[in-house]
């Protein structure tokens, strides 16, 4: 009970929202700004990468746009780039009452034969220099006519600045993705850790690491990613 | 005696007419120098010093054009905030002000474009053409739906705005859209909607609209003539239903935006009551006032919530414009 009230009296102290909608691949609670875009680039080591803009429609919302080779499809396995739609909407932390984590549904759909989509429920909170998210996963996916089926599972990340090193952030999340098999989708984990560091207020550079279900250690992708926040 | 009024009248008249021709204008060619002129003179000496007489004093009570004073304008006062006519796809019990005219456009993750655009009409009615999205068909049973697009529609609607009548009296508005015949895969559809809805301010963040409407819609094909009012398929509850929204505002600029409503679905392969369905759609968005003119809406749609297909889920953008230019032109007018 001590603990809740000393996270409580923390939390309490919390900043301004922070803005990234995603850890290393699991999505946070945070919302981009009213009338910013949010654009994150990155590029992996075999050659992959995503471009993913978001836009915050009024201090309630973001819609965001993009394509990302997050995803594989399975003959052999290789990453696909494929194209997404999201919609977030959410209330920022404190909205409603002290102590209250920012909250965001988001769904997000890609667009072909092979596609998934995925809606979410994720809690993000500030706890003095820690940033914890939580949430359920409700993912689908369907090549041609086979489908997976909604499938929930959970969600988690947590991001840590240390003292020392104010623009430095340590990540790490579990996240879980479609995987197109040939005949059948099937649902895969992804963990992922790296470093943020954020270069300049209006952005950041981070080297992360992810590792997949049914890879081994060599198998794990190490990828580059630049974020920018420009208000409009 | 009359006579000669008659002409003395007419002659006075003619006079009256005349006096004022034959006095050239300050304007006009061999009119004595108005204003350069003259001053010109006065500046150098020579007239008023030399009393030669060669340019008479100018008179500059005479001289100089007076101009009516324009009327004062009052500053126009700001616009009030339009009440949209649509939640997100369904209609609300709000009709546009008059001479208003509102433009909506729509792009979705389905591939889908759409199109609104209507004009108020005296504060009582509106009347739009729109191309719609949210018709799809199938061509057997279990295959995936496509939209059917673009599906023009018209749309007129009347209604009553909201506290007119009484206070605390909701916004009530009958509409009716019908569509134009669209040929689809060789398979000819049309959809009317009759709406009667009515939406009401809670307080001064919410709002809630709630409505019934009666559907119908006609499928013709090669060995395929049905409608919704076949009775011998469909019964009449097959025709009528109920949608509603939910309009909060938690933030002076933006709007969280809920429906429910209804969209029909053909398939051209299947029998009796399975080619023409109502299929229930859940919106939800936010809509985000960037300017007076200017809002912009996004947000999730789900075409078959009953399926509960993630899949189908589709990601909408969309940007409406507003204008009141027409109603101040037509205000200036009066």
């Amino acid at each position: 009970m001590k603990w809740l009230v000393l996270i409580v009296a923390v939390a309490r102290t919390a900043a301004a929202d922070p803005v990234l909608p995603r850890v290393v691949t699991a999505p946070t609670a945070w919302l981009t700004p009213a009338g910013s875009l949010v654009g994150s680039a990155a590029l992996d080591h075999r050659g992959a990468g995503s471009l993913i803009l978001s836009y915050g429609l009024g201090g309630l919302a973001a819609i965001e746009i993009g394509v990302a080779s997050d995803l594989r499809e399975c003959s052999p396995c290789a990453p696909v780039l494929l194209p997404h739609a999201a919609f977030r909407i959410g209330a920022h932390q404190d909205a409603w009452f002290d102590g209250q984590p920012a909250l965001a549904l988001a769904v997000e759909t890609g667009f072909g034969a092979s596609r998934a989509s995925s809606a979410a429920a994720v809690a993000s909170r500030v706890i003095g220099r820690v940033h914890v998210h939580g949430g359920a996963l409700l993912v689908d996916a369907r090549v041609g006519n086979p489908r997976l089926g909604p499938t929930l599972r959970p969600t988690a990340g947590i991001e840590m600045t240390p003292p020392r090193y104010p623009r430095t952030t340590l990540l790490a999340d579990l996240a879980w993705e479609p995987r197109f098999e040939p005949t059948q989708p099937a649902l895969e984990w992804l963990a992922g850790w790296g470093v943020r560091y954020q270069a300049l207020h209006w952005g950041s550079i981070e080297l992360d690491v992810r590792h997949r279900e049914g890879e081994g250690l060599a198998g794990s992708t190490v990828l580059v990613r630049v974020n920018g926040v420009l208000p409009l | 005696m009359k006579r000669v009024l008659i002409v003395t009248s007419a002659s006075v008249t003619l006079v009256a007419i005349a006096a004022p021709r034959a006095q050239p204008g300050p304007e006009e060619p061999g009119a004595p120098a108005a204003t350069a002129g003259s001053g010109s003179d006065l500046d150098s000496g020579s007239a008023a010093g030399s009393g030669s007489g060669s340019a008479a004093p100018a008179n500059p009570y005479v001289d100089v054009p007076v101009e009516p004073p324009k009327p004062v304008k009052p500053p126009r006062m700001r616009d009030p905030r339009i009440n949209m006519p649509e939640v997100l796809t369904t209609p609300t019990g709000w009709l546009l002000p008059a001479a208003v005219l509102y433009s909506r456009t729509a792009l979705d993750t389905g591939g889908g474009l759409s199109s609104d655009n209507r004009v108020g009409l005296g504060d009582v009615a509106e009347f739009g053409i729109a191309t719609t999205d949210r018709v799809r068909a199938r061509a057997v049973p279990g295959a995936q739906t496509d939209q059917i697009e673009p599906y023009v529609t018209a749309t007129f609607r009347m209604g009553v705005a909201e506290s007119r009548l009484f206070p605390q009296q909701p916004g009530l508005v009958l509409g009716f859209v019908k569509s134009f015949e669209r040929n689809h895969d060789g398979f000819m559809t049309r959809i009317a909607e009759l709406t009667v809805v009515q939406s009401k301010h809670i307080g001064a963040r919410t709002a809630i609209h709630l409505g019934a409407a009666f559907w119908d819609a006609s499928l013709k094909g090669a060995t395929t003539d049905t409608s919704l009012h076949d009775r011998a398929t469909h019964t009449i509850g097959d025709q009528i239903r109920a949608f509603g929204g939910l309009e909060v505002h938690p933030l002076p600029r933006s709007e969280i935006l809920i429906d429910l409503g209804w969209s029909p679905e053909f398939c051209y392969g299947c029998a009796g009551r399975d080619q023409i369905q109502l299929r229930p759609q859940l919106s939800w968005g936010v809509r985000y006032e960037v300017a007076d003119w200017m809002h912009l809406e996004s947000g999730v749609r789900i075409p078959d919530i009953g399926a509960a297909n993630l899949l189908d889920a589709q990601i909408f953008g969309q940007v409406t414009f507003t204008s009141w230019a027409l109603r101040h032109a037509v205000d200036d007018l009066k």
